[in-house]
């Protein structure tokens, strides 16, 4: 296991999307295993797509135990081509990311998800989340099809009084 | 009714907004609205103030030299109209965000893109992140002005400039 440089912008990779995994090997394995040691190694980080270390693939890890504050949690997932089939709602939180460092916008995001994605192990699967895992997976396939979250800022980061007056 | 604008700034320390706003509450002269902030190392504040009738600009101004020079602050102030808060639904807010390789000219280059569309700037907010540079605009498009087609210009345009933009409508937080 290794931990991984994670790249950020304005590196052109990020705005490339990845194209799917054909199949679950020992390679991709491997690198699921540097991506989620990777996380680990950078603290309250709760999820990774794999181009953040700079490997053109859809696979991404996603771990919101790690979060800082309490979350509903499916503990460490781990999606291979993951498409989202159904969503609903609307929330907005504060996001940051590795590839975009010092720096945390306001995101409005679907509220409910359902997902379908191969595991490690090759199997279909599907899970239905919602709330801050949702978010986290929403933001980690966006950086699959090269978008991060400043590409979905809709509000300015210190938007807690919005100025309505004008002169 | 006199307002007045104060821009204070100098080199970070605690107390500058204690010292300050000490003197304005001791001639009880209103904060009406103000923004503060730290800009590479320097606290810098922009205050609108309303005077108590019995106070002038040349008094209140007297009274803030003494905290200022010993807090080493530059101050300015003008004298600003009286404002009415009447508005006409003549625009939609959206944020624009604008992010690449830092280099000089980007926010005029941007500026000057929305200047050209009569698209007024509200609010900006930039940060320089590692090697990359973030510029967050809260602006208001023209009713007339279709989003969609100002967005695919802006990224056209953004090319030039090598960077990336996005524009969404501005969503207000709804707890």
């Amino acid at each position: 296991m290794a931990i991984l440089k994670v790249i950020a912008i304005p590196d052109p990779l990020l705005k490339q999307a990845s194209p799917e995994l054909k199949n679950v090997g020992d390679q991709t394995r491997r690198l699921a295993c540097d991506m989620r040691e990777t996380m680990l190694s950078h603290k309250g980080c709760v999820g990774l797509a794999a181009v953040q270390v700079g490997v053109l693939a859809r696979l991404i890890i996603v771990d919101v135990s790690l979060s800082a504050n309490p979350h509903r949690s499916s503990g460490v997932l781990t999606m291979i081509n993951p498409v989202i089939t159904h969503s609903s709602g609307k929330t907005s939180s504060r996001e940051g990311c590795l590839s975009v460092p010092d720096f945390i916008g306001s995101v409005t995001r679907k509220k409910k998800i359902e997902v379908g994605y191969t595991d490690i192990d090759g199997q279909k699967r599907s899970l239905k989340t919602e709330g801050f895992e949702a978010v986290c997976i929403q933001h980690e396939i966006d950086h699959l099809d090269g978008i991060v979250f400043l590409d979905r800022v809709t509000s300015l980061k210190t938007d807690v009084f919005r100025r309505q007056e004008s002169v | 009714m006199t307002y007045i604008s104060l821009t204070a700034i100098g080199k970070d320390k605690p107390g500058i907004v204690s010292a300050i706003t000490g003197i304005l509450s001791e001639l009880k002269c209103n904060i009406e609205d103000s923004t503060m902030t730290i800009l590479h190392g320097q606290f810098a504040m922009i205050l609108i103030i309303k005077l108590h009738p019995e106070i002038s600009l040349k008094i209140l101004a007297a009274k803030l030299r003494v905290p200022s020079k010993k807090l080493d602050m530059s101050l300015s102030y003008a004298q600003i109209p009286v404002f009415s808060s009447k508005k006409k639904k003549t625009s939609n807010s959206y944020v624009i965000c604008v992010y690449g390789k830092d280099k000089t000219g980007i926010v005029h280059g941007i500026s000057a893109f929305l200047a050209s569309k009569q698209i007024n700037i509200t609010d900006v907010q930039t940060t320089v992140s590692k090697k990359a540079y973030i510029m967050i605009i809260e602006a208001e498009l023209p009713v007339k002005l279709p989003a969609e087609k100002f967005s695919r210009e802006l990224a056209v345009f953004a090319k030039t400039l090598n960077v990336t933009v996005s524009v969404n409508r501005a969503e207000s937080s709804e707890i």
